[in-house]
């Protein structure tokens, strides 16, 4: 797990430090930089999953050891600190740009793409030199960079979610195809034939919590391409391009805990499109989640935010002066007296208007 | 006139009012972008006014439906909860006191009164912040106004708002409501308006009136 990210010249990020917990959402005004903080962790560990170095001449793998004001993470005892920098999102930028265009339709892969075409992007300059530890590679600093290798970010558009997708090679991993959720009927063909009982899950919560629906299917349309079908308790079969969207939603996160594991999964408003009661389902989905990928999130949602711990919660805030400021929302002035009688949601969007976050930061009332 | 408990003749204690809208808050309902500009008091106002006429003054105000509620499938419950919110909101406004209404509407909502009044037991034993006026009204904030012009069995009443329009009062002049307080004052509150003279006797005890017009035990 990450404990702490620090962020510097990163997009709005002018140095931004953030406590992090296995699960965690960022809360604040639009436009604070929330969701840079995501990118930024993102970036953080494509870095570390397909990061590049350049020595004697030939590409070496992501290298922790790293001058002291840039470094990549701080090891100390059980805790992980990670850092971006904008001196390396230059490149890193251009990696991932490259990633993305390669990527679609092959995410999960097993085996990494070959990065030979890639290389060119790269030049010597642009790439973060090593520091005095160079070569002190040990078993625990695979295990970190292991840990690090990999982030799964989903902000879901259901027409993503709709769109009929090809399917994925048993030898691939299970992932959605892009951060918006294009993928969705492939996710559930591959669910389906594990066999494993993940997709009988699913379908138990579909009907749980849609009573109209009697079944899940995922119907071939053409000889790779598959759509998810909802057979409803009268037969009707509704085809994913008209289902509603908070079933969608649901959905989409039903699937988030049966695919492969991440290292870190970055959720962007994970209330879009759902029933006000049911956030709360889906953030048991995500706690659930929590217990073996850590799990951070963008929300303005005072229900998501309901479902949290006070040590769970950071307010962002951003202004000329300093960029963006990340804050636990416990260490807010009379915090204490506050969380007695408000729920967490109620108390942030109580001092907090979205404009003016004054009283929840500096005290005092709304 | 005796001062105010726990204050010097010279210290005037601000007041903290929340309610259900305009009747009962006056001109402070609603956002304080979309206030009047005139100090028409609600009734609230308007009784503590009969209680003790000076000493104090209302310094912020709050509608019970601004006190954020975001759970879901809690409708009818949660006043208690709320009472504590409106008591530190009084507080964040550095008040002394906080004085609150709250409609019963109903045996349907019965909760609502042991809730309330096991939220202000809690806040009595805490002994911290804001004293505290409050309670429900039974049934309605009109069914005070009935009983104030000394009508027996007003919480009986199923409307109440048709004894008040025989009088000319409508439920939504606010005007008509505080006059009706001033024209009758507190004297005539029959013994079965329970929920009204508790109400009266938590204002008596927290502002200090020597009250001498207090209706005599019939």
């Amino acid at each position: 797990m990450i404990h702490s990210f620090r962020a510097r010249h990163y997009g709005c990020l002018v140095d931004v430090d953030a406590a992090l917990t296995p699960i965690h959402a960022f809360v604040g005004p639009n436009d604070s930089g929330k969701s840079t903080l995501l990118n930024g962790l993102r970036t953080l560990v494509q870095l570390a999953g397909d990061g590049f170095s350049f020595d004697g001449g030939k590409w070496a793998p992501f290298e922790p050891f790293l001058p002291a004001d840039h470094p990549s993470y701080e090891h100390s005892g059980t805790e992980l600190g990670c850092a971006v920098d904008g001196a390396w999102y230059t490149y890193v930028s251009e990696l991932r740009h490259a990633v993305e265009q390669i990527g679609v339709g092959k995410l999960g892969a097993s085996e990494p793409e070959p990065r030979s075409e890639l290389r060119s992007v790269f030049e010597p300059s642009n790439v973060v030199p090593r520091g005095p530890n160079h070569g002190q590679w040990d078993e625990r600093l695979y295990a970190l960079r292991e840990h690090l290798a990999a982030a799964r970010l989903v902000r879901f558009d259901p027409d993503a979610l709709r769109k009929p997708s090809g399917l994925i090679p048993e030898t691939e991993r299970v992932g959605f195809f892009d951060d918006r959720g294009y993928g969705l009927a492939g996710v559930f063909f591959a669910l389906r034939n594990r066999d494993d009982g993940a997709f009988a899950t699913v379908v138990e919560g579909v009907r749980r919590h849609f009573p109209t629906i009697r079944n899940l299917r995922v119907k071939a349309v053409t000889s790779s391409e598959v759509v998810l079908v909802a057979e409803l308790a009268d037969g009707t079969q509704v085809e994913a391009k008209r289902m509603s969207e908070g079933l969608l939603y649901y959905l989409a996160f039903a699937a988030l805990q049966h695919l492969d594991p991440v290292s870190l999964l970055l959720v962007e408003e994970p209330e879009n499109g759902l029933h006000p009661a049911r956030i709360a389902e889906v953030m048991a989905i995500l706690r659930e989640v929590s217990k073996t990928t850590q799990v951070l999130m963008a929300t303005h949602s005072p229900l998501v935010i309901n479902e949290l711990l006070p040590e769970e919660v950071s307010v962002v805030t951003r202004t000329p002066a300093k960029g963006t400021q990340v804050r636990r929302i416990h260490e807010t002035p009379d915090f204490e007296a506050r969380a007695k009688v408000y729920a967490l949601g109620e108390l942030w969007l109580a001092y907090a208007n979205g404009t003016d976050e004054a009283p929840l930061l500096e005290g005092g009332p709304p | 006139m005796t001062e105010a408990k726990g204050t010097s003749a010279s210290q005037v204690l601000r007041v903290f009012i929340a309610g259900e809208g305009r009747n009962e808050l006056g001109r402070r309902s609603g956002s304080p972008a979309y206030q009047g500009e005139r100090s028409d008091p609600g009734v609230i106002e308007a009784l503590l006014r009969k209680v003790r006429p000076t000493g104090w003054e209302v310094s912020a105000a709050v509608d019970w439906k601004e006190l954020r509620k975001f759970k879901a499938r809690t409708g009818g419950r949660g006043d208690g909860a709320n009472v504590a919110k409106a008591h530190l909101r009084a507080r964040e406004h550095g008040c002394d006191v906080i004085a609150f209404v709250r409609d019963r509407d109903g045996v349907r909502f019965e909760p609502r009164e042991s809730d309330i009044e096991a939220a202000i037991a809690e806040l009595a034993s805490a002994g911290a912040g804001p004293r505290v006026i409050g309670g429900v009204a039974i049934e309605k904030l009109e069914s005070w106004l009935v009983a104030l012009a000394g009508v027996s069995r007003s919480e009986a009443l199923r409307r109440p708002e048709e004894h008040l329009a025989k009088q000319g009062i409508d439920g939504k002049d606010t005007a008509a409501m505080v006059a009706h307080v001033d024209e009758h004052g507190i004297h005539a509150v029959p013994e079965d308006a329970a929920s009204l003279r508790r109400w009266l006797d938590r204002a008596r005890a927290v502002l200090g009136a020597d009250d001498v017009t207090s209706p005599p035990a019939p």
